[in-house]
């Protein structure tokens, strides 16, 4: 009985017709983003590739514009307020990504789906200097990188949001070099928004 | 304690990638996203095919989506020197033009100008020492490879243990990047697709041409799914019309 209970306040859950996107909602809160997922990158000694890539944690920012009917354009800013240091302090890593998708809002439920382009920013700076590391047999002098490079990538995102009152909880799947079966590389962030409006 | 602590924040200042480099902080690897190798098959074991090998440790870096790097073999080459494209040779004599006969499989070094390599060299070990590259099996020289030429590229060796460029390789059984790799590829070969790399990673593999680079196409690639859906948006909004009139 309690199962039930349970698995019909799921259902419940799953199926409040209080509708994710809303037109002219401002939206602000925090992801979890793991860069380089799904087997692209290792993080152990071994080289194995793992499942998660390298994580921040963005700061996040959305808008829904509704454009007819149930279609919205629903832009979305993902800026780094804490640099992701690389491997440590010499180096600083930190991006924006603006994502530029239109959505939908799935009948009679509070999830949403939106698919779309995005520009996404990586800059690294270094602190430049020199260090001395092993070099097998003895040690090396290696200059630390003193200067900075942004690079710039097309995304195309698949996003999903759900709704609870003000709050938003979404998923999104970030692709970079989609089209390069050499290059192609996934992103995970799951994300909270609060709904201002 | 204090000593503890202190050995901790110096250990932790250091941590990064670095550049094949002793001085300049400011070197930038190679000045062009395509970089050449040209392998002199001479010396090394017939068993080893050396391009093969070459070709295989080239895809890691080739796959970083961050980078506009592409690195090929172009053909062969009777040099054992320093050149463009990068001299790969087997050397019997390892031992006195490089070092270590019993712990180096092989060594990289380029040849800079300013801030940028002009040319390259990658010596493989088949003296008669432990290390000769015919006592390896193909994934550790593939992994071997795949680290003297992120040498080649212009990255110097990392603190980080799961980074390529580590600069111990014994427990390394699979070929792979560490972020570290990652971000020291994208520092030094930014792909920029708002300003001429092709959007998407599109045709990175077989076709590049760096003169003959679009910028509009990553524009029309970033702008083509708002163009769609206009398009679907205005089909929709002229069958309701018609629908209207009915």
């Amino acid at each position: 009985m309690k199962k039930l209970s349970l698995f019909v306040f799921f259902i419940n859950f799953l199926t409040t017709t209080s509708y994710a996107l809303t037109n002219k909602s401002f939206y602000l809160g925090l992801g979890y983003h793991s860069e380089n997922s799904v087997s692209k990158i290792t993080q152990s000694q071994t080289g194995a590739k793992s499942m998660m890539g390298t994580t921040t944690t963005p700061l996040l920012l959305k808008y829904d514009l509704m454009m007819s009917g149930n279609y919205f354009f629903t832009p979305k800013l993902a800026y780094t307020l804490m640099s992701r240091n690389g491997s440590g302090s010499t180096l600083k890593a930190t991006y924006w990504h603006i994502m530029l998708p239109f959505g939908k809002n799935f009948t009679g439920s509070s999830w949403d789906w939106a698919i779309g382009p995005g520009i996404f920013n990586r800059t690294i700076q270094g602190a430049g200097g020199t260090t001395t590391l092993n070099n097998g047999t003895s040690t090396s002098v290696f200059a630390v990188p003193g200067t900075s490079t942004s690079s710039q990538i097309i995304s195309f995102n698949f996003l999903t949001n759900y709704k609870i009152g003000s709050h938003h909880i979404n998923f999104d799947f970030i692709t970079e070099g989609l089209l390069s079966s050499d290059k192609r590389t996934f992103d995970l962030m799951l994300g909270y928004l609060f709904q201002f409006n | 304690m204090i000593k503890i602590i202190i050995i901790l924040l110096m250990t932790q200042l250091s941590y990064a990638f670095t550049l094949n480099s002793t001085t300049n902080p400011n070197f930038k690897g190679w000045n062009k996203s395509e970089i050449q190798f040209a392998i002199n098959s001479t010396n090394c074991p017939a068993s080893i095919n050396i391009t093969n090998l070459m070709e295989e440790s080239f895809k890691v870096w080739n796959s970083v989506a961050t980078s506009k790097l592409k690195l090929k073999v172009v053909g062969t080459t009777t040099s054992t020197t320093l050149a463009d494209p990068v001299t790969v040779y087997c050397e019997p004599n390892f031992g006195s033009v490089i070092g270590d006969i019993n712990s180096i499989p092989g060594a990289a070094q380029v040849s800079p100008s300013g801030n940028y390599a002009t040319a390259g060299l990658i010596t493989l070990n088949v003296s008669s020492g432990l290390a000769n590259i015919a006592n390896y099996d193909s994934n550790m020289l593939k992994i071997t490879l795949a680290h003297e030429v992120g040498h080649i590229l212009g990255l110097g060796h990392s603190h980080d243990r799961s980074a390529l460029m580590y600069f111990d390789g014994t427990y390394y059984v699979n070929m792979s990047l560490g972020q570290d790799d990652v971000d020291g590829i994208t520092y030094l070969y930014p792909r920029n697709e708002l300003s001429g790399d092709k959007a998407l990673g599109c045709a990175m593999i077989k076709n590049i041409n760096n003169n003959n680079r679009n910028p509009l196409f990553g524009l029309i690639a970033l702008l083509l799914p708002l163009l769609i859906y206009m398009i679907l948006l205005l089909r929709s909004r002229y069958s309701k019309i018609v629908l209207n009139f009915n």
